[in-house]
């Protein structure tokens, strides 16, 4: 009894001296930190690493095949019963086991046993080759794009877009902006499920997105557009983030400091943006790579002019979209009417707490801060993601505030007092018991019936080189013949009705083919210019049409719509994409003129003959009580206004219907 | 019925998007968290999501037919209609794998109040999400550093003092900032509360969650429910998120 219990007690004396043994000799001998065992430790690492590894695609072998035979039966038995969904399903993970048992074989067998001698190296490039070529082999037919050889894809986001990683060629390398070694090509295939409305909103910035030098270059063919920029490599910022906060306690010092100077980063792009007149509009982390040379904002699909005459859409990332651009979209204004600039400060601030967080703010301007965090920079994040009118004017007021904080040896004694943005701020206090409500977050700009100042074109277009505005018109036109190509082919076909000229102002009647009635997105308005007969002189011209109905996405609206722009796009003309001209068209057009047909005003004739253009029609929500569609007709001689009544849209929804 | 309530209730009949907007603000998390609950794991984020927007469109259909004199709590209205939405689809499911083609009841066949019942969780959360509303009416309808210095005194914790050293201020005006905005709050939660409620019982809830009180009582009765909201509120997400990855 004495001799075991003796024994026990020695037993766990030598488990205890074996586990001290392990926690101070093997341990440091395994990080190196002594001078002697620093090889020893490198080695002991490289079998450990070898063995684990082994281990474990040894059970991810067992587990998988253990998959393969629990299914396959369910395989056979979905065929037998012809179940023919739930046996391409079972079919498909069976496939992936299959595949991930080769590889994990591969790995036991070849690769960790070359990488344990030490002629891994030898198989990467092999690797590569037999993964790049796999790429190629998996990508569509048709999935090619002349000068650049693909070698990746990458995930991408809401748009319908598909994202290559390619090589150019070295021909195409050396045209391009800074000769990149990859790029990444976003690529809208009408064949793959791309919708033409999600085509011509990234079109739209193409060349703003090429002065920023976001865009490298863009093409087209009957089915496909897309667009070359660099690639950036690198991880995106929630990933970053997250490796920032594994200690689970808020940033360290040194966390703190890169989160500082990764929003610096941030805000200086912004503000390129902004000067460029531009707003990004979806900035988050998942739109922001970060690598050693800092942070860089990606994604350029909703990135929109800042005096885009368009309608306001509620695009956007929740959580990181400030909720008055949704009210505000709700509301129908004009992107021109906001001030775009602010609702990409929000989305800073926004980000910036989900760096000093791990989160995202669920409340907007009221989240908590749950881990600990310099108050200037809370301070920061409030004021970036408060009211409308009360937050940072522009970025570089919130800039100028983060500044303070990179700069100062321990941020966490700069106080919201010493921030350069507090200097003379606001601090009334209010008399009353309930503080008047700030102005309308809307700035109205009421539409000038005289001749308006030129609309608002970034300085540096004005400044750019002839020969570069030259290309540049060259281009878009090319893209706009290829634009129109692919509406003839896909959109208008099949079309059978007519226009029926009713004492002046077109009725559009008879059956249409609608492809997709609902299919031009949220509050998306478009401006197309395509040549129409006028009906004074029954000559086809240029026309700029513009489709702006509130319910332009609503039946019987969109149907009604859809026809209308099949009659005046019937015999198929030239299309282009050309939102300054609709900007030009609407800062001279009259608000909503009376029904009937007027002389125009002079300031209309010279913009549309600055423009090319032999007439601009407008689209819009009926003045009147009956839900019709209003049409405001602008030509060199005359404007005017008519409605396509309900009875009539209900009578073109019936026709369709039958069709 | 409370004139703000009809107001707003003739607002979603005369579909005002903004009114729509600040309903699915305010109590679409609430009825996300519900779905979900009900759901058990079975539905998916994106279902949930779907089912919270087709409950507001459902009601934006029956608001036509609602009642206000019946007695029916807001809150229970809306459950009521949500339960319908996800009975809705769960018949949808059962009758696509039985593959008999049923149509779903419809609004207009059940009366979907009748046989509901109501627990004190999801009352506590639509109760929570008025406050949290008037929270945020009262911080776009104040002075920024106002409402800041409230935040960081109430909803923070710091004390007076702290929070005049960190804005460059005396405590008196920090002192004079709090009562400004404590004044807004009370009258932006009578607005809030009455424009969400039916009945006199779910009037009363202000009293009865201890923010009719003195400033003390009302200040630490407040920043128990912005607290609680908000933990919730992290947790549900963090929830979805999870089950959507």
């Amino acid at each position: 009894m004495l001799t075991t219990f003796l024994g026990l007690i020695v037993t766990m004396i030598a488990v205890g001296i074996f586990v001290l043994g392990v926690i101070f000799i093997l341990v440091p001998i395994i990080k190196g930190g002594f001078a002697f065992g620093s090889m020893l430790g490198r080695l002991i690492r490289h079998i450990c690493r070898w063995l684990f590894g082994s281990i474990s695609d040894v059970v991810r072998i067992i587990g998988q095949l253990f998959g393969m035979v629990v299914l396959i039966p369910l395989l056979l038995g979905s065929v037998v019963l012809g179940r023919w969904a739930a046996a391409q399903q079972a079919w498909s993970v069976i496939r992936g086991n299959g595949s991930g048992v080769c590889q994990a074989l591969y790995r036991l067998l070849v690769r960790r046993p070359m990488s344990l001698l030490g002629i891994g190296v030898a198989l990467d490039e092999v690797e590569r080759s037999v993964h790049d070529a796999a790429i190629l082999t998996n990508t569509v037919p048709g999935t090619q794009f002349d000068g650049y050889r693909i070698i990746d894809t990458l995930t991408s986001g809401g748009s319908g877009a598909t994202l290559f990683v390619a090589e150019p060629h070295p021909t195409r390398r050396r045209r391009l902006a800074g000769q990149p070694s990859r790029v990444v090509i976003k690529c809208f295939d009408l064949d793959a499920g791309s919708k033409l409305p999600q085509m011509m909103r990234e079109s739209r910035s193409l060349d703003a997105a090429r002065r920023l030098g976001l865009v490298l270059e863009h093409d087209m063919d009957p089915s496909r557009f897309w667009y070359v920029m660099p690639w950036i490599p690198g991880a995106h910022l929630g990933e970053v983030v997250r490796e920032l906060h594994e200690g689970g306690q808020g940033l360290d010092p040194t966390g703190l400091s890169r989160a500082i100077n990764l929003t610096i980063d941030l805000l200086q792009i912004l503000r390129r943006y902004h000067k460029q007149g531009l707003w990004h509009k979806d900035v988050k982390p998942e739109n922001i790579i970060v690598n050693d040379s800092g942070a860089h904002l990606v994604d350029l699909g909703l990135v929109t002019p800042l005096a885009s005459a368009m309608t306001l859409t509620t695009h956007g990332t929740e959580y990181f979209r400030d909720p008055e651009l949704v009210r505000q979209a709700l509301r129908g204004v004009k992107v021109s009417e906001v001030d775009g600039t602010r609702f990409d400060v929000y989305a800073a601030g926004a980000v910036l707490y989900y760096i000093l967080e791990n989160t995202f703010p669920a409340h907007g301007g009221l989240s908590r801060f749950d881990q600990p965090s310099p108050e200037a920079a809370k301070w920061i994040v409030h004021r970036a993601m408060s009211d409308y009118e009360q937050r940072y004017a522009d970025v570089g007021v919130m800039l100028a505030d983060v500044a303070v904080l990179a700069k100062a040896s321990d941020p966490w004694s700069v106080r919201p007092a010493d921030l350069p943005s507090m200097k003379g701020v606001e601090t009334t206090e209010t008399t009353e018991n309930v503080p008047p409500p700030p102005p309308a977050p809307v700035r109205h700009h009421h539409l000038p019936r005289v001749a308006p100042p030129p609309p608002r074109i970034p300085e540096t277009r004005r400044s750019a080189s002839g020969q570069f505005s030259w290309i540049a018109a060259a281009a878009s036109f090319v893209l706009g013949v290829g634009i129109l190509m692919m509406i003839g082919q896909v959109v208008l076909t099949s079309n059978d009705g007519s226009i029926l000229n009713n004492g002046g102002p077109y009725v559009a009647a008879g059956k249409a083919w609608s492809p997709n009635p609902g299919s031009y997105g949220e509050n998306l308005a478009f401006a197309e210019p395509i040549e129409v007969p006028t009906p004074a002189s029954s000559q086809p011209g240029l026309c700029l049409l513009i489709v702006d109905h509130a319910s332009r996405d609503k039946e019987p609206i969109a149907e009604t719509i859809n026809v209308f722009r099949d009659q005046l796009s019937r015999a198929g003309w030239s299309h282009r994409i050309d939102v300054e001209a609709e900007i030009a068209i609407r800062s001279v057009m009259p608000p909503r003129p009376e029904p009937g047909r007027v002389p125009v005003h002079p300031a209309v004739r010279e913009a549309l003959e600055n423009r090319d253009l032999d007439a601009a029609v407008l689209l819009i929500e009926s003045a009147g009580e009956n839900g019709g569609v209003d049409v405001i007709m602008l030509t060199h001689e005359w404007q005017a206004r008519w409605e396509i009544p309900q009875q009539i849209q209900q009578s073109l929804g019936s026709d369709t219907d039958q069709e | 019925m409370h004139q703000l309530t009809t107001t707003f209730v003739r607002r979603l009949r005369n579909r005002d998007e903004a009114a729509w907007f600040e309903l699915w603000q305010v109590f679409g998390p609430v009825l996300r968290a519900q779905l979900s609950r009900w759901g058990g794991g079975r539905i998916g984020v994106e279902t949930i999501r779907d089912l919270s927007q087709e409950t507001l469109a459902n009601l934006s259909r029956s608001i036509e037919r609602f009642d206000p004199e019946r007695g029916v709590r807001f809150s229970t209205w809306l459950l009521a209609i949500a339960r319908h939405v996800l009975g809705d689809e769960l018949d949808r499911r059962g009758a696509a794998k039985r593959g008999s083609g049923r149509r779903a009841l419809s609004l207009g066949d059940r009366d979907p109040v009748s046989d509901l019942q109501v627990d004190a969780a999801y009352e506590r959360r639509i109760f929570e999400a008025k406050v949290h509303a008037a929270i945020r009416r009262t911080e776009a309808d104040s002075i920024f550093v106002a409402f800041q210095v409230y935040r960081m005194r109430v909803f923070d914790g710091q004390t007076g003092r702290l929070v005049a050293e960190q804005l460059g201020m005396s405590e008196a005006t920090i002192s004079r900032q709090l009562q400004s905005v404590r004044i807004s709050l009370r009258k932006a939660l009578e607005n809030v509360v009455a424009q969400w409620s039916f009945t006199p019982e779910e009037h009363s809830e202000i009293s009865g969650a201890g923010l009719a009180g003195d400033d003390n009582l009302f200040d630490e009765a407040l920043a128990e429910i912005y607290h609680s909201h908000e933990a919730r509120r992290r947790a549900e997400d963090a929830e979805s998120r999870s089950a959507g990855v």
